[in-house]
């Protein structure tokens, strides 16, 4: 059998659905034998859209995102995607052309050292020389990327491997190495835990992507109501629990939510939940570790200790410590009554909305509004990714996950461009769920070649463009810390989003008001239509709250005419 | 600080460049390194001798673990 086919093979019996990439010279045979399987294969228009795609993918269907490149361009294409998922902790497999053997290190046409260009930022990637090898390293790359914690790696496959005959797979198993069980909860560590937090009196938990992987909102919701603790969350934690629940405040960080922020601050006890406590999470380690314990919930080993340094570290599954740590809480002490700093903290988060609500003159747009009314008239369970700037800061400060894991954004690695993308690769595992990009002018720009794919399979996806004809969040930094030298941010209006989405099939509207966004979306849910919506929101927007880079989270910067002073008093007094 | 740090991984370009990789990330100067094959050539034993910032060795140990080219990686002596 030729390899090729038996690769396809292997990875249509592992449960592979859908390959998203482009062909080309090195891939050819690959190509060849998926035309004759039952695993689609979505053609793309640039290979960075078939990474984001295959992440989008992943994020729902909780199994790996596969994508494709030939060699050379095609591959090197990938690198941004892979690197991006590699920031996010996202199960993908990337699977390249390479030149023939006798080719390689020869700097032939299309030639490129693939497994080297990615290997800081990739859990395994291999080329595989040897035609027998193939399977097994499929089954190793595909399974590791989902073993611990979870990552993308890549498959760098020689033309002539790919067309050597080899026998048939049987059977398959990754090898140990590639198949190593997630630590065990430490019984002894979660007893120490259980102590700290039930000697705590303003316990707070910290809610990192970890946990939406782990599937752990149940765990933390039984651990928050039973010690009548806060839930935040970091970007890529948003959506764990559900954002409607009394006990969550949002996202916290640099550009977090008010209450959020301010639980932090309160708190005596943090017990974070598979997050890397990343500066734009929790601002300088040193001030986060002062005057509070710290208990650190992560699958990752490395993750202890990197940015802050933990009271307790409790390593393994979030999911299961959390379901152990609950249990011997519960044996400690009684549900405690109703929070009232949570309560108190909501009632600022609650006065943040209302402040942001009343400077609407009605001259211009708002992003804020425009996420407020997506979240009142979009269904529960829809799906939202965005790109990066200052929507995505909207849209974490306003838009409410009710459903777990329907957020997906570009945490770590903040690629503009991301959003469209994971919207299409969203919608092909979700076709019956509403999938909506919030996305900016600038991302939209870096991919919208993806509105090619969403005519060409018939996956309506609705992006909502934040069209404010400007790198908006760069500006925002120009304006605050640049003494307003603005320089290479600002669009012209010369490029017609309309025009140009309608050019790939897809139609497209401007929505001059909230009313007729309204009208526009709910219409496009209704008929399951694939829309691009541009909205003109005010070019002189800037995102608040903001904690400056570098400072701890009090430094916060709240919305102009916004007084919290008397608010955060009554916080502190509160027990 | 100064870190020892044993590592064991599969005999490949790929598992030795991504491991100087893992050092280059975590900031560490490199005093000496020694490789050699094992067990007829299927696998690489080294000896790292580095130098950085206190816990850092202990997090390139458990971080080279979380990929599948490193069977063990150990953190045999560290030294102010």
């Amino acid at each position: 059998m030729r390899a090729a086919d038996a690769l396809v093979n292997e990875m249509a019996r592992r449960g592979v659905e859908v390959v998203f990439g482009i062909p080309g010279g090195a891939s050819m045979p690959f190509y060849d034998a998926l035309k004759d399987s039952d695993i689609k294969s979505i053609l793309v228009r640039h290979e960075q859209q078939a990474v984001h795609a295959a992440e989008g993918y992943a994020r729902i269907k909780g199994r790996p995102g596969v994508c494709s490149g030939t060699s050379g361009p095609g591959a090197t294409n990938l690198i941004t995607g892979l690197v991006d998922a590699y920031m996010d902790s996202i199960p993908v497999l990337a699977i390249t052309g390479q030149v023939v053997r006798s080719f390689m290190g020869t700097d032939a046409f299309q030639e490129a050292d693939i497994v080297g260009l990615v290997l800081p930022h990739i859990k395994y990637a291999v080329t595989v020389k040897d035609p027998n090898r193939l399977i097994q390293e499929f089954v190793n790359a595909y399974s590791v990327s989902m073993n611990g914690r979870y990552g993308p790696t890549l498959l760098d496959i020689p033309r002539d491997v790919l067309t050597e005959d080899v026998k048939k797979a049987e059977d398959i198993q990754p090898e140990p190495l590639f198949n190593r069980p997630p630590p065990e909860p430490d019984i002894d560590s979660i007893k120490q835990a259980a102590k700290l937090v039930v000697d705590s009196e303003k316990p707070v938990i910290l809610v990192g992507g970890g946990a939406v992987y782990s599937m752990a909102g149940r765990e933390i919701l039984q651990l928050a109501e039973h010690i009548a603790a806060p839930i935040v969350t970091t970007t890529m934690g948003k959506g764990a629990v559900p954002e409607d629940h009394p006990l969550v405040l949002g996202v916290v960080g640099m550009h977090g939510r008010v209450e959020a922020d301010l639980a932090i601050i309160e708190s005596d006890t943090v017990i974070c939940v598979g997050t890397r406590l990343s500066d734009r999470a929790i601002g300088p380690a040193k001030e986060f570790e002062k005057g509070r314990k710290v208990i650190h919930i992560d699958v990752d080993f490395s993750e202890f200790g990197k940015n802050v340094k933990p009271s307790i570290s409790l390593p393994g599954d979030a999911r299961k410590v959390l379901a152990e740590l609950v249990e011997y809480i519960k044996h400690l002490i009684p549900r405690r009554p109703e929070s009232k700093l949570a309560q108190k903290l909501h009632d600022i988060g609650s006065a943040y909305e209302e402040y942001m609500m009343s400077i609407d003159d009605g001259k211009v747009l708002h992003s804020w509004k425009v996420v407020s009314i997506l979240n009142e008239i979009l269904p529960h369970d829809t799906i939202i990714t965005t790109g990066v700037g200052q929507h995505q800061m909207w849209a974490q400060l306003f838009w409410k996950t009710r459903t777990p894991g329907s957020w997906i954004t570009s945490g770590g690695l903040g690629t503009m461009g991301f959003g469209l993308p994971a919207a299409f690769g969203a919608k092909v595992a979700a076709p019956d769920r509403v999938v909506v990009d919030l996305d900016g002018d600038g991302s939209f720009l870096m991919t919208c070649q993806t509105l090619a794919c969403v005519t060409d399979y018939e996956c309506p996806v609705i992006t909502v463009i934040f069209d404010n004809r400007s790198l908006g969040m760069v500006k925002q930094w120009q304006d605050m810390f640049y003494s307003k030298r603005y320089k290479d941010v600002e669009y012209n209006d010369r490029t017609d989003l309309l025009k140009l989405s309608e050019a790939f099939g897809v139609e497209a509207f401007r929505a001059e008001t909230y009313e007729e966004l309204s009208n526009i979306v709910r219409r496009a849910v209704r008929t399951n239509s694939a829309a691009t919506i541009d909205v003109p929101v005010d070019k002189g927007e800037l995102v608040f709250p903001m904690v400056p880079p570098g400072k701890w989270l009090q430094d916060v910067k709240l919305p102009p005419g916004f007084d919290l002073t008397q608010r955060m008093i009554n916080v502190s007094r509160m027990v | 600080m100064k870190f020892v740090l044993h590592v064991v991984c599969v005999n490949s370009a790929d598992a030795v460049a991504k491991m100087m990789l893992a050092v280059k990330q975590g900031n560490l100067s490199i005093e000496s390194v020694n490789i050699h094959s094992i067990d007829g050539g299927s696998r690489l034993s080294a000896v790292l001798l580095l130098s950085g910032e206190e816990g850092k060795g202990e997090w390139l140990a458990n971080k080279l673990l979380n990929f599948p080219y490193y069977q063990s990686a150990s953190l045999m002596k560290t030294k102010e």
